[in-house]
């Protein structure tokens, strides 16, 4: 409504003589007097100078001098007539201002008492006239007025009305878009929540499987030590019977055929190995156990305010090694990562194992970028190879434990499971996006502290 | 808002009379053409069309010329009470320079005095004049009838707001001039104060509200 308020529809615009007559207004009344007899007729404006005329006009189209000097003694409102004389004047008003004059002359012959009641008649006539066209002119401008506002008011009406369709359109359109948007982060949410229950309850199976072999493989471990001892005296012992019972007549051959027979130095030679394979074995074992420890976050140390930036320099330092005998390059494009609250060796663990299958991602001109930013209250770590990139059939499964693509023995398939269940344990997520041949780059978000 | 057109020397003035229907704003401007003196005076036009759409209204004009030489005229309007010819309200009421109010002293007609005052109030402020600035006089009318508010209960009501109060009789043309004559007192402060009809045109306040409010001699006579 406020553009409404600029609109001016004023009432009533002042009006002149000539606004207000026309010659067809005019001219057939002034006619009319001179057919009756008289010799001019004139309306003229408040100066005298004829705007209409009939009969005899002057040369000079004004008033006589005579006539102008009654005309300027005039009581307003009243009709003036001047005695003696054959002419009359009156003055034409329009809401009480002098807007014209009337004038009618007429030769002496002519009555004096007809030509005043011609003059009166006439005069009331053009009043009449005068009053019909203002009444006319306002009714139409009212009209005009009122129409012109309310269409004015119909247009604003149908612009806002315009304008709200155009708001509940878009809205109708961005709900739908809105609503597909939600749904797919719903879906998402969804298979994140499947996968997280599933991780979680392998961890506890982890959990529950490292605590029961932990006891057997342990004292596994320490008898085959203890073994390895035994057999070192045993074999001490045997070696010196079989030396002193050389030189017996009694058992001496005997013995000997015996010791053959039990191919005594073909154990004694294969024992050691066979005792080296079971400890290396049960050092393997026990090491997948203390993986499974961590995983199921047996032992955890205080949490504390880190610079995520310097905890991956540190991360890259540890592997120092690997990368100078892979001939990668690192690539580091750090930003703002500082206020993450959390533990440092096992953010390092999460970003050690990650940086380690980037390593082991390909051979050749190796290069590692390692990106870093803060997105609203999260930092975001990317982790990207140029490497050969991950199977897209089994890119939901890296996370799993034990899922490992190397050969048996070589991996233990815990380290991207252990980077996963320690940023969701600090509720961040982790995801993947690999193309074959290309690459794989990890991103990491993770929470940073209010 | 004020027409004024310095070259041509000429002001024109707009007082609107708003109130409901049939409190009494016609009666208001009959009253005044019939005691005020023909001289100055326009006829009383009242616009009566009846179509589709009513269109109603009077208009009482006046005219005289300040000692400067400057035309003055003052249109004299009233608006239709009637709750659907708001468009014609607001048209009328566009560039006033003073409103009367006459309400209707009727103890039944209480709520459409104080709809019609509230409905002057958002006209005003849409047609962009604020109403403390603008000079407004307030009439009681129909004090000749039974079953009314009390003149103590409308002073107690309107004395705090500062806006003239005038008890009236319309119908018998009791208090109609007191209520014109200090609607063109007030109209006088506001537009001297911004065109300094006393300095300029040497028009006092005494010769404006005297052009306007001079009573017919054949009734000072009586």
């Amino acid at each position: 409504m406020e553009q409404m308020d600029r609109i001016d529809f004023s009432l009533g615009a002042d009006m002149g003589l000539k606004d207000i007559l026309g010659a067809t207004d005019v001219l057939p009344l002034l006619k009319a007097i001179v057919g009756a007899g008289a010799d001019l007729a004139a309306v003229t404006d408040s100066k005298g100078k004829f705007l209409w005329a009939e009969g005899n006009i002057p040369d000079n189209k004004e008033l006589p001098s005579m006539a102008m000097e009654a005309a300027a003694k005039e009581i307003p409102g009243k009709p003036e007539t001047l005695k003696g004389v054959n002419w009359r004047l009156s003055t034409i008003h329009h809401e009480a201002e002098p807007i014209g004059l009337f004038f009618v002359s007429a030769p002496e012959a002519l009555n004096e008492r007809f030509l005043s009641n011609l003059m009166e008649t006439a005069f009331a006539g053009l009043n009449i006239i005068i009053r019909n066209i203002v009444k006319r002119v306002f009714t139409t401008e009212l009209h005009t007025t009122v129409v012109k506002r309310s269409y004015e008011e119909l247009l604003e009406t149908n612009r806002n009305l315009a304008a709200s369709e155009k708001k509940y359109k878009e809205l109708s359109e961005t709900l739908e878009q809105k609503v597909e948007e939600r749904t797919a982060e719903l879906k998402k949410a969804h298979t994140r929540l499947l996968q997280q229950e599933k991780m979680a309850s392998i961890g506890q199976l982890a959990a529950s499987v490292a605590h029961e072999i932990n006891n057997p493989i342990g004292f596994i471990y320490s008898n085959l030590n203890t073994l390895k001892k035994y057999i070192g005296n045993l074999n001490e012992i045997i070696q010196f019977y079989k030396v002193k019972g050389q030189g017996s007549e009694v058992i001496g051959k005997e013995a000997e055929e015996l010791y053959k027979k039990l191919r005594i130095d073909f154990i004694k030679a294969d024992i050691h190995d066979l005792i080296k394979q079971s400890i290396d074995g049960a050092e393997r074992i026990k090491n997948i156990v203390a993986n499974l420890k961590g995983f199921s976050h047996i032992d955890e140390a205080a949490d504390r305010e880190m610079n995520i930036n310097a905890e991956m320099d540190n991360t890259i330092s540890v592997l120092s090694n690997e990368i100078k005998d892979r001939s990668a390059k690192i690539v580091k494009q750090y930003g703002q990562a500082a206020g993450f609250f959390g533990n440092t060796g096992l953010i390092c663990q999460a970003f050690l194992n990650i940086l380690l299958n980037a390593l082991q991602s390909g051979d050749d001109n190796l290069i590692i970028t390692v990106k870093t930013e803060q997105r609203g209250d999260n930092a975001v770590i990317f982790i990207a190879d140029n490497g050969r990139g991950i199977p897209p059939e089994i890119q939901d499964r890296i996370f799993e434990p034990f899922f490992t693509t190397r050969d048996v023995g070589k991996g233990t398939g815990m380290g991207l499971a252990v980077t996963y269940d320690i940023i969701s344990q600090y509720r961040g997520s982790i995801e993947v996006k690999s193309e074959m041949g290309k690459g794989s780059t990890f991103v990491i978000t993770l929470p940073l502290k209010k | 808002m004020i027409e004024y057109d310095e070259i041509e020397q000429r002001m024109v003035l707009k007082l609107v009379y708003y109130g409901p229907a049939m409190s009494g704003k016609t009666t208001n401007l009959l009253q005044l053409h019939d005691i005020l003196a023909v001289e100055g005076r326009g006829d009383l036009m009242t616009l009566d069309t009846k179509d589709d759409r009513t269109i109603f209204f009077d208009l009482l004009p006046f005219f005289f010329t300040a000692p400067s030489g400057l035309k003055i005229k003052v249109k004299v309007y009233t608006v239709p009470g009637q709750v659907r010819h708001d468009a014609t309200r607001k048209a009328v009421l566009a560039r006033a320079d003073g409103i009367a109010f006459i309400a209707d002293s009727q103890l039944s007609e209480t709520a459409n005095n104080s709809e019609s005052f509230a409905n002057l109030e958002k006209n005003l402020a849409f047609v962009g004049i604020d109403i403390e600035k603008m000079p407004l006089v307030i009439q009681f009318n129909k004090r000749d009838l039974k079953d009314i508010v009390s003149e103590d209960e409308i002073r107690r009501v309107w004395e705090p707001t500062g806006i003239p109060v005038f008890m009236a009789s319309a119908l018998y043309g009791q208090g109609v001039l007191e209520t014109f004559r200090r609607l063109v007192e007030l109209t006088y402060d506001y537009i001297d104060s911004r065109h300094s009809l006393k300095e300029k045109h040497m028009l006092s306040k005494e010769m404006f509200v005297d052009n306007l409010t001079k009573v017919s001699t054949e009734l000072a006579g009586q």
